[in-house]
């Protein structure tokens, strides 16, 4: 009898651990659940086009974006991003000369994230 | 969250299936119902022969080239216990069900619950702290589930090689595929069914979850075997709940316990479920002189090999030093011992044995290890500096400070009772002391042994012995107090006995729980790793949705969080994408036989660095930002196409793609 007892226990106490263990994994893997970053990237890494996304997992939801040839500012925008959603931003600027041209996107005023890409005309 | 739910069943029911149903018809199948084994014992042997049991399966499937995958899996496992239950039906007809008296297995209600209090304390402090590392992250885990998610996906067992950089007639390339001897199938098998079986993905708490299952078990086997060495002993229960207490919620969180599970350290977890398990029907063949129990302790050894080549290398060592005790115990009637043993191992069910091993070796799986003559590389010389040994001290906190003082003691007995030991042949005492002088030997003096191997996680192993002999020796310190002729009366006054006690056993118990509070993480600083690995996970994710076949990728290995898991979400090769790794495995000789790696990040823009882009066609490159971005954004080789103010990428678009991978 006290054999089963403690197979019971420790099956019950294991299962139960365990339970609470993938339920954490499962927060923890989600990238809106008590996080704060956001990221902006490229739609087409290795073509010329300068379409980017916001993706945003933070509690910042207003976006300003600044795109430069050569530090000589082109074009700005602003956009509103929810926690938890991704935003594209399809720009088409095909009359660019070549140079170094920078996406800068900026989270409330102070967070900060560059992208660039060197074109050759 | 129902989502969460109906995953969470496949899972459980999945883990009862490859867990408990192939050990529990194997187990019926040699030994039938017989009342040798008490429930604790049944449950935790049905445990390790299913581990062993699904590999083994799965590496029969394999040779037949079936394809491994869910119905296959399922089928292997139920034609498989089909199979051990009409075994055991046939071997029923012939004879009937033994009876024997358990003599040694039950508990009073107080140790019942002092046991169940126990378990309770080793699970809720392994969870406490996994509570913060169940999120796939670590650098082992990322490797071994890496082919794990292979077997999962080709179907096949795989051939563990990789393409290493290589320069011919100076250039840069890759390499053929090159044999890896750090793997074994036995790591992969299990996590690969149960991936098959539930669907679940391997960057998720499964890998996890089952390493922790597995740590929990081995502590059973570990009570389990003490108990079975102490069955005779007036005090064996209460030695056996001492070990129990020693290695389960004492150094709770130290290697091998929590932080191998979090760390995915799956070799060392599953050989310390199966090194005592092994010992447990060493030592019951040896008492009861009973081929069967041989029989299970040979095919858990055979799997051990199967698994994790270090483990079995302590057990084979052990014995070594344990064989030679028992014969010197049997000196005076080695001829007649011998001749009993002779009958024992020519037995049909041993020959059989020796004949299906052979057969697996040669036809079905040949583990890596003894293909590439790895062998050979453990031994010699160390050629690392973690390979020279530990000192007496840090093995002493490598195995627990308390626990190491209590095992001197239990060791001190042994050698206090060795007449006796001798006289009445008590095998344990040369199993316990066989299993620690080894492991002690290997871990403080390698070079005595000619062994080159890492000395901290040798040095681990010793937890577990040390758990029963300490165990003992606190047993004995109280029975050597007392007085044998008054038996309520002590040596010692009882004015100092009882605060001495007392103390004895604060220090050890303080000394394991100020061990696990050293050893835990707080709760910030977990929560920026875990958020660092999701922006790892999320960086890895984009590129493999933008890379092209020909394209190549190098990553930093130093300062990004859970690196080893990008591959995952490639599957192109076990060396895909390329990575910087730590700075010294460039200089130890041993390691690196190229810089490649190191100059396209460290020095991206150098002759050597820009040739080794051009020659390997690497196009993208993922580092840290805060570490590694620099010397990237002062470049105009380099575009930067994502950024997650954690991970940035970057893309190098001239690269000459003449060697694709």
């Amino acid at each position: 009898m006290s054999n089963k007892k403690i197979i019971f226990a420790t099956i019950i106490i294991l299962f139960l651990s365990s339970i609470f263990l993938d339920y954490r994994e499962t927060l923890q893997e989600n990238p809106n659940y008590q996080k704060n970053w956001w990221s902006a990237s490229f739609d087409d890494p290795s073509g010329e086009s300068i379409a980017f996304a916001i993706d945003n997992h933070s509690s910042a939801g207003n976006f300003h974006w600044e795109v430069s040839l050569d530090k000589k500012n082109l074009i700005s925008g602003d956009v509103n991003v929810a926690n938890g959603n991704r935003k594209d931003i399809p720009l088409n600027i095909s009359e660019l000369g070549g140079g170094k041209i920078a996406v800068t996107v900026t989270a409330n005023g102070n967070n900060k994230e560059e992208l660039d890409k060197t074109l050759v005309k | 969250m129902f989502n969460f739910i109906g995953n969470q069943i496949i899972f459980y029911l999945t883990l009862g299936f490859l867990l408990f149903l192939p050990g529990r018809f194997f187990f019926l199948a040699i030994f039938g119902k017989s009342g040798k084994f008490s429930g604790v014992e049944k449950f935790v042997i049905y445990f390790g022969l299913s581990i062993i049991s699904v590999d083994f399966i799965m590496l029969f499937l394999g040779r037949l080239h079936l394809l491994l995958t869910r119905v296959s899996v399922i089928a292997g496992v139920l034609i498989f216990s089909l199979a051990g239950y009409v075994i055991f039906r046939l071997r029923q007809k012939k004879k009937p069900a033994e009876i024997h008296e358990q003599k040694n297995f039950s508990f009073s209600s107080r140790q019942s619950v002092l046991i169940i209090l126990i378990i309770f304390l080793s699970i809720f402090i392994r969870a406490g702290y996994l509570k913060n590392t169940i999120l796939p992250a670590t650098t082992d885990l990322g490797h071994h589930m890496y082919w794990s998610k292979v077997i999962a996906m080709s179907g096949k067992i795989p051939d563990y090689s990789q393409r290493n950089i290589v320069q011919v007639n100076g250039t840069y390339t890759l390499s053929g595929p090159q044999n890896i001897s750090d793997f074994i199938i036995g790591e992969h098998l299990i996590f690969a069914a149960a991936g098959l079986i539930t669907g679940l993905s391997f960057t998720s708490y499964f890998p996890i979850t089952i390493l922790f299952i597995v740590d929990v078990m081995s502590l059973l086997t570990l009570f389990i075997l003490a108990l079975r060495l102490f069955e005779d002993h007036s005090q064996g229960k209460n030695i056996a709940i001492i070990a129990l207490l020693l290695i389960g919620p004492l150094f709770a969180l130290t290697p091998p316990q929590a932080k191998y599970v979090g760390g995915g350290v799956v070799g060392n977890i599953i050989g310390d479920l199966l090194i005592p398990l092994i010992f447990y029907f060493f030592f019951r063949a040896l008492k009861e002189k009973d081929a069967r129990q041989l029989f299970v302790m040979l095919f858990l050894s055979m799997g051990i090999f199967y698994t994790h080549h270090l483990s079995g290398f302590v057990f084979l060592l052990s014995l070594v030093v344990i064989i030679p005790i028992i014969l010197l115990m049997h000196a005076k009637e080695l001829g007649a011992f011998l001749k009993n043993w002779k009958k024992i191992i020519f037995s049909p069910l041993i020959i059989s044995f020796v004949v299906f091993a052979v057969f697996f070796v040669a036809v079905v799986y040949t583990p890596s290890y003894l293909r590439n003559d790895a062998v050979t590389t453990v031994v010699g010389n160390a050629n690392k500096s973690d390979h020279v040994g530990l000192t007496f001290t840090q093995f002493k906190f490598t195995v627990g400070e308390s626990r190491d003082i209590l095992g001197i003691a239990g060791i001190l007995f042994f050698l206090l009772f060795a007449s006796r030991i001798y006289k009445k042949k008590e095998y344990q005492f040369a199993l316990l002391f066989g299993w620690i002088f080894i492991v002690a030997l290997v871990t403080i003096k390698p070079e005595w042994v000619l062994i080159n191997l890492p000395s901290g996680r040798f040095g681990n192993y010793g937890s577990y012995p040390l758990a029963i002999i300490g165990a003992f020796g606190l047993v004995q310190l109280v029975s050597f107090a007392k007085n044998k002729k008054e038996k309520h009366k002590f040596f010692l006054n009882k004015k100092f006995f009882l605060p001495a006690g007392i103390f004895a056993l604060a220090f050890v118990v303080i000394s394991g729980f100020y061990d696990n509070a050293q050893n835990s993480s707080s709760t910030a600083s977990a929560d920026a790793s875990i958020q660092q690995t999701v922006q790892t996970l999320q960086a890895a994710q984009f590129l493999s949705q933008k890379i092209k076949p020909a394209d190549n990728i190098v990553f930093d290995h130093i300062y990004v969080a859970s690196d080893s898991w990008i591959k995952l979400f490639f599957m192109r090769g076990y060396n895909f994408p390329l990575y910087r790794a730590n700075l010294d495995r460039y200089t130890n000789g041993v390691d690196k036989q190229e810089t490649c790696t190191l100059d396209m990040i460290s020095d991206p823009n150098s002759a050597n660095g820009q040739k080794c882009f051009n020659n390997l066609g690497v196009d993208y490159v993922l580092v840290d930002q805060k570490m590694d971005s620099s010397q990237f954004d002062k470049s105009n080789n380099f575009w930067k196409i994502y950024s997650n103010g954690e991970i940035v990428i970057y893309y190098r678009p001239a690269s000459d793609k003449t060697n694709e991978q």
